[in-house]
C-alpha cells in the first residue's frame, strides 16, 4: 500500500503533495530511500555496476518520480521506495541489455503481497526523458543567458524555473512571489522572457 | 471556453477594456473563436480583424486597431507556450500546418528555452539532494543568533562611535584640555558607551533569545512544525520586538560666565533637553536584523513555509525594515546637532556626556566632550561649530576654571 510508509511523520501520499509544493522534500525522499535502493540494485546485478554509476541511477530516479509529480496525473500505486527500485530496476535493465548480469532475485520480489524495503513492480517502466546536448547555437545562447541571469540574482530566473521546469501556474506565481494578480504575473514573466532573449541574443553575436 | 479563446479574452480584456466605451458581454465565445481565427490569418489579410474591432463599438477603434499587432505577436506566443507545455490546441496545430513564421520561430525558441530550464534544473537538483532535506529544517540555533545579532550590532555601534569622536575631536583637543583640567581627560565618553552598549545589548539579547525562542521550528519534525506556525502568530512575535524609545532628558544648568569682572549679580540659568537616540538606533540597529533574517528565512523558496504566511508575514517584516531604515537614517543625521532659542538648548547626543554652558562677549558656547563649541540661535537641528580661536578657547577654559569645572 503507498500509504503505509511514514518518513518523518508524514506518509507517502502526503510527502507527494510536499513534494509538488516545495521539491526540496526531495531530500526526504532520497535521505530515506537512496540506502534501499542502493541495495536492492547491488542484489540486482550482482554487484557488476559501480558505486557512482548506481549513484547516478537512484539520482535519476529521483528526478523521474519529480517530473511525474509535477505533471499533475501522477498518481502513485505504491510505496515511493517501491517506486522508486522500480525505476531503478528499470533504468538498470537497460544499462545491462536486460542480460544474465542480473539475478533471480528480482522476481521473487515482484508480487501483490505486502511490500518491503526491496520490493518493487515490474509494470513501472518510467524513466529519465534525455536532453540531448544540442549544438544549436540558439540553444547554446538561451543556456549561457539563463546561467547569466541567474548569477545576477533577481527573481527573473526562479520565476522562469519555476514556469517551464516546476510548471507552476500563473495563480501559484502569483502567491509565490506575491504579485497583485495574474495579469502582473504574465507581465513579470513576458518581461524576465524578453530579458533572457536580449541577453541570448547578445550572446549569439559574441 | 478552450485554451486559445481564454487567452484571448484575457489579452482583449487588458487592451481594450481600456475603452469607455468596451463591453465584456460583447467578448463571447463565438467573437474569440473568429477573432483567434482572424488572428493565426493576421500576416496574410488583417481586415477581417479590423471588423470584429469595429463590431465592437468602441469609443476610439483606430486606437485599438493599433495595437493589433501586440495582441497578435502575445496570443502566439502564449500558443507556442502552452504547446511547448503539453497544451495544444487546434489553433496551435493549424498554425504548425499553415507553416505560420513567427508561430513556428518562437515555438522553435520556447523548446530550447525549456530544454535549457530542464538540464539546469535537473543537475541543481541531483546537486542538492543530499543536503535539501536539511535546508527544510535550517534554522539558526539561537544562541548563535544572539551572538551573530550582539556582536553585529557591538561593531555598528563601534564603528559609529569612531565616526562621531572622528567628528567632533581634534588633534589639538588633548592640549588645551592639559593647560586647564588634566583630571577631566578620563575618558567619560567611550567609557559610558561601552557600559550602555553591553548593558542594551544584554537586555535586548535576552528579549530576542526569549522571542525567537518561540518561534524556533527545528524541535519537531519538519511538516508538522511549519503547518502549526499560523502567520498571525509570528506577526505578534515580530510586533513584539522593542524598540527602545528616544530617551529625553531635561535639566536647568548654570551659565558659566566670568566671575573675575565681578559684574555677577546672579547665576543665570540655561535649560538643557537632552535628546539621546543611542538605545533607540541600537535597539533599531538589533531589530533590523533579526527582521531582515526572519525575511530572508520567508523568501527562501526552499523554506517550505506554507505561502499563504510567507506573503502575510513579508510584507509585515518589509514594512518593519523599511520604518526602521528611515528611522535610523533620520537618527543618525541628527546625531551631534543641536537648536538654541537663548534659554533652552537641546541637543542630540548621548545622556551620559556632561555638558557645560558658557558665555562670553554677547555670545553662547558649549563646553561638551572637552571641546569648546558655538552655539548660535537656531530653530533648525545644526551640526555643533568647534571654535578655534586660541584666545577665545582661552578666556572660555578659564571662566570653566573660575567656577569650579
Amino acid at each position: 500500500m503507498a500509504n503505509n510508509n511514514f518518513f518523518a511523520g508524514i506518509n507517502d501520499q502526503e510527502l507527494i503533495v510536499k513534494i509538488k509544493e516545495n521539491p526540496d522534500f526531495l531530500g526526504l525522499v532520497y535521505k530515506n530511500c537512496k540506502k534501499n535502493a542502493i541495495r536492492f540494485m547491488l542484489s540486482m546485478s550482482n554487484g557488476s555496476i559501480k558505486d557512482y554509476e548506481l549513484e547516478d541511477i537512484i539520482h535519476d530516479a529521483i528526478i523521474v518520480l519529480y517530473e511525474k509529480i509535477i505533471t499533475n496525473d501522477f498518481v502513485l500505486t505504491c510505496a515511493i521506495q517501491t517506486y522508486l527500485n522500480s525505476v531503478c530496476r528499470f533504468q538498470l535493465l537497460n544499462k545491462l541489455g536486460n542480460n544474465k548480469k542480473t539475478t533471480e532475485f528480482e522476481d521473487s520480489q515482484d508480487d501483490d503481497g505486502e511490500e518491503n524495503a526491496l520490493s518493487y513492480k515490474s509494470y513501472i517502466s518510467d524513466s529519465l526523458e534525455i536532453i540531448e546536448d544540442s549544438k544549436e547555437a540558439k540553444y547554446i545562447a538561451i543556456e549561457r543567458a539563463l546561467e547569466l541571469i541567474e548569477a545576477a540574482g533577481g527573481h527573473c530566473y526562479e520565476l522562469l524555473t519555476l514556469f517551464w521546469y516546476h510548471k507552476k501556474s500563473m495563480t501559484e506565481l502569483t502567491e509565490i512571489f506575491g504579485y497583485s494578480n495574474k495579469e502582473n504575473t504574465k507581465q513579470q514573466k513576458a518581461k524576465c522572457q524578453k530579458r533572457l532573449e536580449k541577453i541570448a541574443f547578445n550572446e549569439m553575436k559574441k | 471556453m478552450n485554451t486559445a479563446t481564454a487567452i484571448l479574452r484575457d489579452l482583449i480584456i487588458v487592451k481594450f477594456g481600456r475603452d469607455s466605451q468596451f463591453e465584456l458581454k460583447k467578448i463571447t465565445d463565438n467573437f474569440l473563436n473568429e477573432f483567434a481565427q482572424f488572428l493565426c490569418n493576421f500576416e496574410n489579410d488583417v481586415k477581417p480583424l479590423y471588423e470584429a474591432v469595429y463590431s465592437l463599438e468602441l469609443a476610439d477603434p483606430e486606437k485599438y486597431i493599433l495595437q493589433l499587432q501586440y495582441i497578435y505577436s502575445s496570443f502566439i506566443d502564449e500558443l507556442a507556450e502552452n504547446h511547448v507545455l503539453g497544451n495544444t490546441t487546434e489553433l496551435s496545430s493549424l498554425l504548425i500546418n499553415s507553416n505560420n513564421k513567427l508561430f513556428s520561430d518562437r515555438l522553435n525558441y520556447f523548446k530550447n528555452l525549456e530544454k535549457a530550464i530542464k538540464k539546469l534544473e535537473r543537475k541543481r537538483i541531483k546537486d542538492t539532494l543530499s543536503t535539501s532535506f536539511e535546508s527544510l529544517n535550517f534554522e539558526i540555533p539561537n544562541n548563535e543568533l544572539e551572538l551573530a545579532i550582539k556582536k553585529k550590532a557591538r561593531e555598528d555601534l563601534r564603528m559609529k562611535i569612531k565616526k562621531w569622536d572622528s567628528e567632533l575631536i581634534e588633534e589639538n583637543e588633548i592640549t588645551i584640555f592639559n593647560s586647564y583640567n588634566s583630571t577631566e581627560k578620563t575618558n567619560i565618553f567611550s567609557f559610558s558607551w561601552v557600559k550602555y552598549s553591553v548593558a542594551a545589548c544584554l537586555i535586548l539579547g535576552l528579549g530576542l533569545w526569549g522571542i525567537i525562542h518561540n518561534i524556533e521550528l527545528n524541535s519537531e519534525p519538519p511538516y508538522a512544525e511549519l503547518s502549526k506556525l499560523e502567520s498571525n502568530e509570528i506577526i505578534q512575535q515580530i510586533e513584539s520586538i522593542r524598540i527602545a524609545e528616544l530617551r529625553t532628558i531635561r535639566k536647568k544648568v548654570n551659565l558659566n560666565e566670568s566671575v573675575t569682572l565681578g559684574f555677577i549679580n546672579k547665576t543665570k540659568k540655561i535649560k538643557i533637553v537632552i535628546n539621546d537616540p543611542l538605545a533607540r538606533i541600537l535597539t533599531l540597529n538589533e531589530a533590523s536584523i533579526v527582521y531582515q533574517k526572519l525575511l530572508e528565512k520567508e523568501v527562501d523558496a526552499k523554506s517550505g513555509i506554507s505561502r499563504y504566511r510567507k506573503n502575510k508575514v513579508n510584507a509585515v517584516l518589509k514594512e518593519k525594515i523599511e520604518f526602521s531604515k528611515v528611522e535610523l537614517e533620520k537618527l543618525n543625521s541628527l546625531i551631534n546637532q543641536y537648536t538654541f532659542d537663548g534659554t533652552t538648548l537641546t541637543l542630540y547626543t548621548s545622556s551620559q556626556i556632561k555638558t557645560y554652558p558658557l558665555y562670553l562677549k554677547d555670545h553662547y558656547y558649549l563646553k561638551f566632550k572637552g571641546i569648546i563649541y558655538k552655539l548660535n540661535i537656531t530653530n533648525n537641528p545644526q551640526r555643533l561649530q568647534k571654535i578655534t580661536d586660541p584666545s577665545t578657547i582661552d578666556s572660555l577654559n578659564k571662566i570653566l576654571y573660575e567656577n569650579g569645572i
